[in-house]
């Protein structure tokens, strides 16, 4: 098939809402994560049938308070995730120079021809580019 | 200090099996803009048909073409989806940030300088004349026509109305009349003017339309109309047409060098051609009838006694084979230069 339409975001539907902070909200809940490496993961997949997860870790925003609005950026440059319990991938919250819209397949196409849609366009993402450090179970150094 | 049971985000990796498809495409602040406002059009992912390189993908909106690019990185990305509760067991019941799609590469855009759609339609559509109306090849309708041009729809339609294209019988036959088409249909429409006193350079409304094109004559009047149409300036607004003298004498006339030039495309003379030029003109535009409107189209010889056409068609093909050539020796010299693609991403860092 010579051409692919992509169509545009649908505007319809009810607007995601997360915990996360604002910036990396966005009305399908989905949002880019970004990690210079790899993650072996040998935790089990658990989870029901069609919803097969695996732990890896856990994402904190050490510096970042919802009560002081969206004025405020300082917390932006640190974010944690820590893989297990025992190391720590120091990143950021980072403002994308090129907004990035990501595609998929569009599930309502009709006769077998290739169709994608726009499923969301992100400003920001979490990017993790150092090395992990090894920190103790509470997380102290 | 932060510590791992701080407030925040389970992250978990959904089983590769059971991932999503997810691509990103970054997006230029025009394309951006296109794309969030109010009524965003559908845009279009292009390849052409007989291509096989890498490169003949680009990325359509209605009036703009993008070069695709596509950048892997070594880094893992994750398009995650945020979800309120936990259903992994023996995990508090934090939010969970759910890895559902990991994407291996990212799709760039790069403008597209602009290129004409004409030697794409002339390789793809049969020419009509009077005497055979269908040649041998397969019928493209205007749809799939443009759908297998790698190139924006803007672009596609200013190459068929320039080329005076029109689909034949039943709306499924896109053909490019032949320049001796051109040429007879443009007298008749001529001829039908000076009968009914319709002045051609004046604005035609639809009433003088059909008048000039329901003449009794031997070819359908999507011919006509579309040899019309190439000479006019396209103006949607108003319900006339208004013929342009330069485009018009362009069009006369080198379907007129084209015609007289026949078959071998062998030299004719000079003088004779630019009298029967002019004389194809509407009386109040001979004087447009001058060679430099066909700049590239001809040369002359015998000290510019004999004019001799440059068969456009071919070169133009040439031009195209040569432009998709010249474009995959970039994409090799740009994958040579793999440290400026790494200075882009050192400085990201």
């Amino acid at each position: 098939m010579p051409t692919i339409p992509i169509y545009p975001q649908s505007r319809q539907g009810a607007t995601h809402h997360s915990n996360l902070p604002h910036v990396l909200q966005t009305p399908s809940g989905l949002a880019v994560v970004e990690i210079q490496g790899t993650i072996k993961c040998s935790t089990p997949h658990t989870g029901a049938h069609d919803d097969v997860l695996a732990a890896v870790g856990r994402v904190v925003f050490p510096y970042y308070d919802d009560a002081k609005g969206a004025g405020d950026n300082a917390w932006q440059k640190r974010v944690y995730l820590y893989i297990g319990q025992h190391q720590r991938l120091t990143g950021e919250v980072k403002k994308l120079a090129n907004p990035m819209a990501l595609l998929r397949r569009r599930a309502a196409s009709n006769d077998g021809h290739d169709e994608l849609e726009i499923a969301e366009i992100v400003h920001y993402k979490l990017t993790f580019a150092h090395r992990p450090e090894p920190v103790g179970a509470n997380g102290g150094e | 200090m932060a510590t791992p049971d701080d407030a925040g985000f389970d992250l978990a990796i959904v089983a590769e099996e059971n991932q999503q498809h997810f691509r990103l495409l970054e997006l230029p602040p025009d394309l951006l803009n296109l794309i969030t406002s109010a009524n965003a059009p559908v845009i279009k992912l292009k390849s052409s048909q007989n291509d096989s390189g890498m490169n003949s993908a680009v990325l359509c909106t209605p009036d703009k073409t993008y070069e695709i690019r596509q950048v892997s990185t070594s880094n893992t990305v994750f398009v995650t989806e945020s979800t309120s509760q936990s259903k992994i067991p023996d995990v508090s019941s934090q939010p969970v940030l759910k890895a559902i799609a990991q994407p291996q590469s990212t799709l760039e855009l790069l403008p597209c300088s602009a290129t004409s759609a004409i030697p794409y339609i002339v390789a793809a559509l049969p020419s009509y004349t009077s005497t055979q109306h269908q040649s041998s090849s397969t019928a493209v309708s205007k749809d799939d026509l443009f759908a297998n041009i790698p190139l924006n729809d803007g672009q596609c339609e200013a190459g068929w109305i320039e080329l005076a294209c029109f689909e034949s019988g039943d709306g499924q036959h896109a053909v490019i009349p032949t320049a001796s088409v051109k040429t007879t249909v443009w007298k008749a429409v001529l001829d039908a003017a000076t009968a009914t006193g319709i002045d051609l350079t004046g604005e035609l409304n639809r009433d003088d339309l059909s008048r000039l094109l329901n003449m009794e004559s031997d070819w359908p009047e999507a011919v006509s109309t579309a040899v019309l149409r190439s000479m006019s300036t396209p103006d949607l607004t108003s319900n006339t047409t208004t013929l342009d003298p330069e485009l018009c004498a362009k069009r006369v006339g080198l379907a007129l060098l084209k015609d007289l030039s026949g078959p071998t495309s062998g030299s004719i003379s000079t003088a004779p051609f630019k009298t029967k030029w002019a004389d194809l003109l509407p009386e109040k535009w001979r004087t447009h009838a001058a060679l430099n409107l066909l700049n590239g189209c001809y040369r002359l010889e015998n000290g510019g006694k004999d004019i001799l056409i440059v068969e456009d068609s071919l070169d133009a093909v040439a031009a195209a084979n040569g432009g998709s050539t010249a474009g995959s020796g970039s994409t090799l010299g740009a994958k040579r230069k793999w440290h400026e693609k790494f200075r882009a991403s050192k400085k990201a860092a």
